[in-house]
């Protein structure tokens, strides 16, 4: 079959008769018609005229074989006469000057370039031998010289070098007369061609009669022509219905719409003829119209689709595809130009001096998906069985396409449903991960880096509503790619940031955020963003504008009721609103994180006062030991002494009682202080919070601690403080700390000596800290420095570390014999430890008395002075 | 008799004590002073603070047992129930007495050595 070139058809396949059989009949018709050669000439539908199809000599008749050009072929035709038996009564030959020569002696040469009857040749009704016969439909015979008579002087006669026949015999090819049913039908199909039998040698001829038996042998033609006409129909319906089946056995597993267009045209040359070709297709979903497909003239048009319309662009296509849905049919000679100009002309070019024209709309039951459009450049190019068949093809690639994009829906919803499940699936985790942390820095972290790559955001932050409720703080960021890079490092390190994270804040109360905290989740849109900057502290004002946030998706984060914080994801450089199921899946998250922050938050506490409490239970353990060491001394003076007055109660003077009882009451009073000592102590583990601390003038302080010991003590207590000088700390502590540095002093001091206490306003910078003091993180800052100085005789360089570290051994470990509480100079510490300073023992040599320094933080006199004074 | 005890309110109190009964009493503040005080005198009876600042009771006990010449004297160790000599078992001592006692406690410990 044909073809694949387009613009340039060949010869109607249906049109060309099998040679092989041709060969046959006229071979069987020379043989017995005993004539030296015959030429068939056949109705050619495109031209209109008779075409001679073949032409065959007997051998010999020809003086010229070498024109034949090929190798004479040898055709036995003995073994073909039990195939055809066209005429199986023997001839009449009566009056033939060959009569009945034996066909197996038949040598048959084909005819090729003869000036006689040339291949090829065409012939016009009436016009020479054969359009004569044509007209006439009758049988004739003819002499040479009447022949030669017919021609007009001056016509062109056919040359005859080669081979001049005496006699013709002239047969036309009538179709058989059961197809002739008595309609008018046109003269033209009733002769389907012309034979012309002749005679070369001398003196042989034709008689009359042999006329009738040429008519009934061309009926046989006829017949077998017919026959034969059938079995290719046949066949090329067959082959039809097999390429069809391939098309369509080809969807939807291979549902590329290159591939089909392409089985589309190839499968549309082989039916028809077709010089230009467009493939039309209509998308409901989208309501647009592609032209997929182009053959202008011969050649492919590249770039399809190139864009699409809306149906008000293609008005024509349009109604006759989708309202009228009916095929169109033209031959455009016969129309009124620009009838059809919207179908004709497009991507596949002017299509309006084509001859033929034919729309196929492509339906899926009642709606059509598109359009198939044919032109070629034969008139009547299309015929009713061929566009029958071009209809199954259309109708299989409608149903094909129809399938490939049901697949594809099916497809994509398969995977639409895959990509929710994966996102299902990286949530649930996600949920875990955030729901199973129970630290909240780390919670906060995964919460916003998640969601973040939930969405692919470039930023997100987690504000947290400040204890207050005044402000919202930034607990963490995520901001892989941020610019300036310093975002960055927020966002890697957390940890180490937080300081620097915290100082990300924006207004709350007061601010828009406060009005819109009460939806589920709202975007802020730039110069929202630019206010709340404006607005905003420092730090959060900075991080706003240096990340370039251009808009951000703000879900505020409960528990119950309670507003936690704000969850944003920011949009850099551009706007950007997200995805309802994106937003959804956040909303989800945040829901989870709320209470999971809350048990974070439960957890942490938990964690704190559990620490707390190890904490106090070795304080108390501490206590316990120190008790037992401590509380020996003084008891066992007491039990002794006791049991000494009972013992010798006789024989002890008035002066040894006096002496025994002084020795218990000391034992008893050191025990008390003991028990004083050992409550304050108790009471450290929750120092922090029980300080109640404010501005303190320090004069008064040390002024009420001189006043209440000097009654007690020998020595004389000095004061050098400058007028003025303000701390800030909890009153009472600070006059514990004083009275306790006052006492220790005294205790380890000679009777008449001095004690002095001198203060100065400097700076931490300044001082010089033992080393296990210095706090390499403690930042410079204002202070009072308070000295307390004895003469009394200095502590042992080896128990000066010991009298802080553990208070029981801080008294034990002075060599001067004087029994003191124990606790005082670690309480002492630790007071002032928690006010925010250090207390160190800055001298102390034997014989040249020690001095206890600490420092406090230093603030300017209060406005209103006098205001602050401790009233105690 | 000597008594070795950095406390001086025990010491004082144990001198008061042990006077009543006519004993002779010295008092020693530490370790090192007490076997010196050791070397030269024929002490038959040594109270020992087992807790002291700088030498403890129990190494004060090892150098008694490392001189021959004070080995053979009666130690009595001064103790509080917190206190734990018995773990080094290879300190030598005569009898404890358990921090705080009476003076009846006292002389029935040391009933036995003075006679």
């Amino acid at each position: 079959m044909p073809n694949a070139t387009w613009g340039d058809p060949e010869p109607r396949a249906d049109e060309a008769y099998s040679p092989a059989l041709l060969r046959q009949l006229l071979q069987q018709m020379m043989g017995q018609f005993t004539a030296s050669g015959v030429c068939i000439a056949l109705f050619d539908e495109s031209t209109g005229q008779m075409v001679i199809r073949m032409h065959i000599r007997a051998r010999g008749t020809n003086s010229a074989p070498a024109h034949t050009g090929t190798e004479p072929e040898r055709i036995n035709i003995a073994s073909r006469r039990t195939t055809i038996q066209l005429n199986p009564a023997p001839t009449i030959t009566g009056g033939l000057r060959h009569p009945s020569q034996p066909l197996e002696k038949l040598d048959i040469v084909p005819v090729h370039n003869s000036d006689l009857f040339p291949v090829g040749a065409l012939y016009p009704i009436d016009h020479d031998m054969i359009g004569y016969a044509w007209r006439t439909g009758e049988a004739y015979i003819m002499r040479q010289e009447d022949y030669i008579a017919m021609f007009q002087p001056g016509q062109a006669m056919p040359l005859q070098a080669e081979a001049t026949p005496t006699w013709y015999l002239v047969a036309p090819i009538l179709e058989p007369t059961i197809q002739n049913d008595g309609q008018n039908r046109r003269w033209t199909t009733d002769t389907l061609g012309v034979v012309v039998l002749y005679q070369i040698a001398p003196g042989a001829g034709f008689q009359q009669k042999q006329r009738s038996e040429a008519i009934s042998f061309s009926e046989r033609i006829a017949l077998y022509l017919q026959n034969d006409r059938l079995r290719r129909s046949q066949d090329r319906t067959l082959d039809y219905i097999r390429r069809l089946q391939q098309i369509s056995t080809a969807f939807p597993t291979s549902v590329k719409l290159a591939n089909l267009v392409e089985d589309i045209y190839h499968f549309t040359g082989s039916v028809v003829d077709v010089s230009s070709m467009l493939l039309t297709l209509y998308d409901r979903d989208m309501d647009r119209i592609y032209d997929v497909f182009a053959i202008a003239d011969g050649k492919r048009v590249e770039g399809l689709p190139a864009h699409s319309v809306v149906k008000e662009d293609r008005p024509q296509w349009w109604h006759i595809a989708q309202v009228e849905q009916h095929r169109v049919l033209l031959n455009l000679s016969d129309q009124e130009p620009g009838k059809y100009e919207e179908l004709l002309t497009g991507v596949w070019g002017d299509q309006r001096n084509a001859k033929s024209f034919l729309f196929l709309p492509m339906k899926m039951f009642t709606r059509v998906i598109g359009s198939l459009s044919l032109t070629s450049m034969h008139a009547d190019a299309y015929r009713p069985e061929e566009i029958l068949v071009l209809e199954t093809m259309v109708q299989i690639i409608t149903v094909s396409i129809e399938n490939a994009k049901l697949y594809d829906k099916v497809r994509r919803s398969l995977h639409e449903a895959k990509q929710r499940e994966e996102t299902l699936a990286a949530m649930n985790s996600a949920l875990q991960i955030v729901s199973s942390v129970l630290n909240v820095g780390e919670l906060l972290h995964n919460l916003v880096e998640f969601a973040a790559k939930l969405v692919n955001a470039q930023l997100s932050t987690f504000f947290q509503i400040s204890t207050d409720g005044k402000e919202l703080i930034a607990e963490a960021v995520y901001a892989p790619t941020s610019r300036p890079k310093d975002w960055t490092e927020l966002s890697t390190d957390a940890a180490k940031h937080k300081d620097l994270i915290e100082m990300i804040r924006l207004p709350f109360i007061g601010s828009i955020l406060e009005g819109l905290v009460g939806e589920p989740f709202f975007y802020l849109d730039h110069s929202t963003i630019q206010d709340l900057a404006q607005a905003s502290a420092e730090g959060g004002g900075i991080f706003l504008r240096e990340t370039g946030t251009q808009q951000m998706l703000m879900i505020p984060v409960r528990y119950q009721t309670e507003l936690t914080g704000i969850l944003a994801i920011h949009t850099l450089g551009q706007s950007r609103f997200f995805h309802p199921k994106e937003v959804g899946m956040l909303m989800a998250i945040c829901a989870q994180a709320g209470s999971a922050i809350r048990n974070a938050q439960l957890f942490e506490e938990i964690q704190e006062a559990n620490a707390q409490l190890q904490y106090m239970d070795k304080l108390k353990d501490e206590f316990i030991v120190t008790a037992s060491h401590e509380l020996r001394t003084p008891l066992s003076a007491i039990q002794g002494y006791s049991s000494l007055l009972q013992r010798q109660h006789a024989r002890t003077t008035p002066q040894q009682i006096l002496r025994f009882a002084t020795k218990i009451s000391e034992a008893t009073q050191q025990l008390s202080a003991l028990v004083v000592n050992m409550t304050e102590a108790s009471q450290l583990g929750t120092l922090d919070k029980n300080l109640q601390t404010g501005p303190v003038k320090l004069s008064t302080a040390a002024e009420v601690a001189r006043d209440i010991l000097s009654a007690n003590i020998e020595q004389q207590i000095t004061l050098r403080i400058p007028p003025d000088l303000w701390i800030l700390c909890d009153p009472l502590r600070l006059r514990q700390v004083i009275s306790n540095l006052f006492d220790n002093a005294a205790k380890y001091s000679p009777p008449g000596s001095h004690i002095e206490l001198e203060a100065n306003a400097t700076r931490l910078s300044r001082l010089e800290l033992p080393e296990d003091q210095l706090d390499p993180e403690q930042s410079d800052m204002d202070i009072v420095l308070v000295r307390v100085r004895d003469e009394g005789d200095g502590i042992d360089e080896e128990d000066q570390q010991k009298i802080f570290e553990k208070f029981v051994r801080a008294s034990r470990s002075l060599t001067t014999p004087v029994r003191g509480t124990g606790l005082g100079l670690y309480i002492c510490r630790r007071y002032i430890e928690a006010m925010g300073g250090k207390l160190w023992l800055e001298q102390s040599a034997p014989g040249a008395g020690s001095i206890f320094s600490f420092y406090l933080p230093h603030i300017d006199a209060p406005a209103e002075t006098g205001e602050s004074d401790e009233s105690t | 008799m000597l008594v070795v005890d950095d406390d001086p309110i025990i010491r004082d109190m144990m001198v008061d004590m042990l006077d009543f009964e006519g004993y002779s009493i010295r008092t020693a503040r530490n370790g090192p002073e007490a076997l010196e005080m050791l070397r030269g005198d024929e002490d038959y009876l040594v109270f020992l603070d087992l807790m002291m600042p700088g030498m403890s009771g129990k190494e004060v006990c090892t150098l008694l047992e490392a001189e021959p010449t004070l080995r053979r004297r009666h130690v009595i160790i001064l103790m509080s129930a917190m206190d734990r000599p018995d773990e080094d078992t290879a300190l030598r001592v005569d009898a404890t007495i358990l921090k705080p006692f009476t003076v009846n406690d006292l002389l029935e410990v040391v009933g036995p050595y003075v006679e």
